[in-house]
């Protein structure tokens, strides 16, 4: 825990990264944080992060919750880095592993919101290009949806079936093997 | 006013934007709107791939905007073969899907004749599993002839981050070119591969994180697993060896410093090989050997291991004596289960955070923990105690009381005890004083007895924590039906039991009845 913890110290001492949200609301983060997302990784590679990285798509409540994400994931990476490095010292490694099940809780914690804001972290995620998280909340949505029939999967979503009877037995014939 | 700082015209266009990009926030909390459908194609068609097959093609039918989005959606199929996918219906599906792969995983009960080989390499070739990054097939294992893999399977090497490949021959002009990097877990199950095609396919891996290895259930002797075997990456942290024997190695030749859980299934390893493999693994977290041989002593030197489990069959004469848990301070879970006429040699010098014990009978011909020594477990000499241990597991042919309360002395803190009563042999009841046996007083919460039988040996052994064990929160009696026949009645064991005048107001105390007891599941 040491080790991870001062992997992070060093990187906050490296540098600092302002992230502003689409209300304006201004967000400081370490480097080692806002580069788990690729498109924020880019700009600082381009060096256009002076005077803060404006994020036009995503809005201070969900900003707060990505660098959330970002900073528990952030701590683990450097954490993983650490026991690939010469540091491999058994001692480090039972650390990390713990971490990594504390890594597992968190996650689930951090599922736990409503739909709305579910989605709000996937458009986010995708459009920061944070690959850890876009395969977690998508994955939550399919796992919501995992053994429901359509119609089922129509009213917990709300999506309304604008298909004809005609376009419906259409699907049904060339895709038979699926509702069989 | 008139002067609109830098803040206030971003926060305008911000605003803007806001309206403008994210319309699904308009319909937040209104309870009727179609949220998910307006996520990109892209993020769809990945919720789409994650579901299992038939389910990611049945959202076709969802509504118009879901329609087109699982032909272009990355695609997983996995071929079961139990559920009606046959071999044409998987060449109807990969030619007709328009997006790339994600996961394509083909049983055995598909590729089950001749040609098969062919078969697979067609669909491997697929546009539709560009890209793939999960990659599992088995030939059919019962067949004469053995398959070639064909090279196909191997396009996807830039990609791929599970690949499983089963009954087949990995081809031996292609383990030179492989690069591996995402690969992140390896299975090989009864692959034959040449020693130099393995040691270049694992020296492919740099971030290999799982390897398993093992050969079908078949007739011994098992085949030796190939010495390159273990030269996997260092990043490995999951091995498993299953249905092979293990090349001899010596300590200090070989080291895989990430191992943290190494499993041996059916696999025959020398004591040497089995001692220099746990002091070459220095992060290893837990051991599971089940049903292997070879070795009749294991001494546990290991510094951050923490849980060990061991199964054995009856078998040869090289089977496991001698158990010693020499140094083992991260020790939490030790678990031996053995047959019960064995006789069994264990001896715990140092596991200062043991807490979960099993399963001691009244087989072991000699126990041993730090001072204590019990030989056979009625014959004890009272030194060391554990405080450590929480959960017990005893599987005993008679049930003493006296051995139960010499154990409950030697383990104070013990809160859970798990007891198989095998016969209910007749045994001497000595006298024993109750007074002052901690774990009575304080700790035991809960007490499940398989095989409890109902009568009199049986019922007085129980009466007796049903007075005494003051903390009690829960007691579980198995009752075999079959062995008890229909006379047997509960609310005449509730009063046998004494259960009214239970030591433990709060215990709540359960019959189970049990059909079968199955002692294939032990």
């Amino acid at each position: 825990m040491a080790s991870a913890g001062s992997g992070d110290e060093k990187a906050a001492a490296a540098a600092m990264i302002t992230l502003i949200s689409s209300d304006n609301e201004k967000f400081e983060v370490t480097e080692a944080t806002a580069t788990l997302s690729q498109t924020i990784r880019h700009m600082i590679e381009d060096g256009c992060t002076d005077g803060g990285v404006p994020l036009p798509n995503v809005t201070s409540k969900i900003l707060a919750r990505v660098i959330e994400y970002c900073k528990k994931h952030a701590t683990a990476a450097a954490g993983e880095e650490g026991s690939s490095s010469s540091f491999s010292d058994a001692a480090f490694l039972e650390v990390d592993r713990a971490f990594l099940e504390e890594l597992e809780e968190f996650d689930d914690a951090f599922l736990e919101v409503d739909r709305a804001t579910l989605f709000d972290l996937i458009l986010a995620a995708n459009y920061l290009d944070i690959k850890g998280l876009l395969n977690l909340t998508c994955q939550k949505v399919a796992d919501s949806v995992k053994g429901k029939t359509p119609e089922q999967i129509r009213e917990m979503y709300n999506i309304v079936n604008d298909l004809t009877p005609e376009e419906e037995a259409e699907i049904r014939r060339e895709t038979q093997w699926a509702f069989e | 006013m008139g002067v609109v700082t830098r803040a206030q015209a971003k926060r305008r266009s911000s605003h803007q934007s806001d309206g403008e990009e994210q319309p699904p926030r308009g319909g937040r909390g209104g309870g009727g709107a179609d949220l998910i459908s307006l996520l990109p194609d892209e993020i769809l068609g990945s919720i789409i791939s994650l579901l299992p097959t038939k389910q990611g093609a049945r959202t076709q039918i969802l509504s118009s905007r879901w329609r087109p989005l699982w032909r272009s959606a990355p695609l997983n199929l996995e071929a079961s073969g139990l559920d009606r996918i046959d071999k044409a219906l998987v060449s109807r599906i990969l030619s007709e899907h328009q997006g790339i792969g994600r996961r394509f995983s083909v049983s055995p009960f598909i590729l089950d004749a001749r040609g098969d080989s062919a078969t697979l390499d067609s669909w491997l070739l697929s546009p539709a599993l560009n890209n793939l990054q999960v990659l599992d097939f088995s030939f059919f294992p019962l067949f004469s002839s053995i398959h070639l893999m064909p090279h196909s399977a191997l396009r996807f090497s830039s990609t791929l981050r599970i690949a499983k490949f089963s009954c087949c021959q990995f081809p031996d002009d292609a383990g030179h070119q492989l690069h591996l990097p995402n690969l992140l877990h390896l299975e090989l199950g009864s692959v034959i591969i040449s020693e130099d095609s393995l040691h270049s396919l694992l020296a492919g891996c740099p971030a290999l994180d799982r390897f398993v290895l093992r050969h079908i259930y078949g007739s011994s002797p098992w085949p030796q697993i190939l010495p390159s075997a273990l030269h996997f990456p260092s990043t490995l942290r999951i091995a498993e060896f299953g249905c092979c024997r293990f090349p001899d190695i010596v300590a200090h030749q070989v080291h895989f410093p990430n191992i943290c859980h190494l499993t041996m299934k059916t696999v025959t390893i020398s004591e040497v090989s089995l001692h220099a493999m746990l002091s070459s693994c220095p992060a290893l977290n837990s051991l599971m050997l089940f049903y292997s041989s070879g070795f009749s002593q294991f001494r546990i030197n290991s510094l951050k291991l923490k849980h060990v489990e061991m199964n054995f069959r009856r078998s040869n004469a090289d089977r496991l004596h001698e158990l010693i848990v020499e140094n083992a301070p991260c020790l939490e879970r030790l678990y031996h289960r053995g047959q019960r006429d064995e006789e069994m040699h264990i001896s715990i010098v140092s596991a200062p955070k043991l807490k979960i014990l099993g399963r001691l009978t009244d087989h072991i011909s000699r126990l041993e923990l730090g001072t204590t020594v019990f030989k056979g477990l009625h014959d004890v000499r009272m030194g060391t105690v554990m405080r450590s241990v929480k959960v017990l597991t005893l599987s005993l042919d008679s049930l003493r009381l006296d051995v139960i309360i010499n154990l409950m002395r030697c383990f104070p803190c013990m809160e859970e005890l798990y007891i198989e009563a095998h016969m209910a042999r007749k045994n001497k009841q000595r006298r024993y004083s109750r007074d002052h046996i901690e774990c009575l007083d304080h700790h035991l919460k809960k007490l499940e007895i398989s095989y409890y039988s109902g009568k009199k040996l049986h019922v007085e052994f129980v009466k007796f924590f049903v007075l005494n064990a003051s903390v009690l929160e829960s007691l579980v009696l198995h009752v075999d039906r079959v062995k008890v026949g229909s006379d047997w009645c509960i609310e005449n064991q509730r009063r046998q039991l004494h259960i009214e005048k239970r030591a433990s107001i709060g215990a709540q105390i359960d019959f189970n009845f049990v059909e079968c007891f199955s002692y294939l599941s032990d």
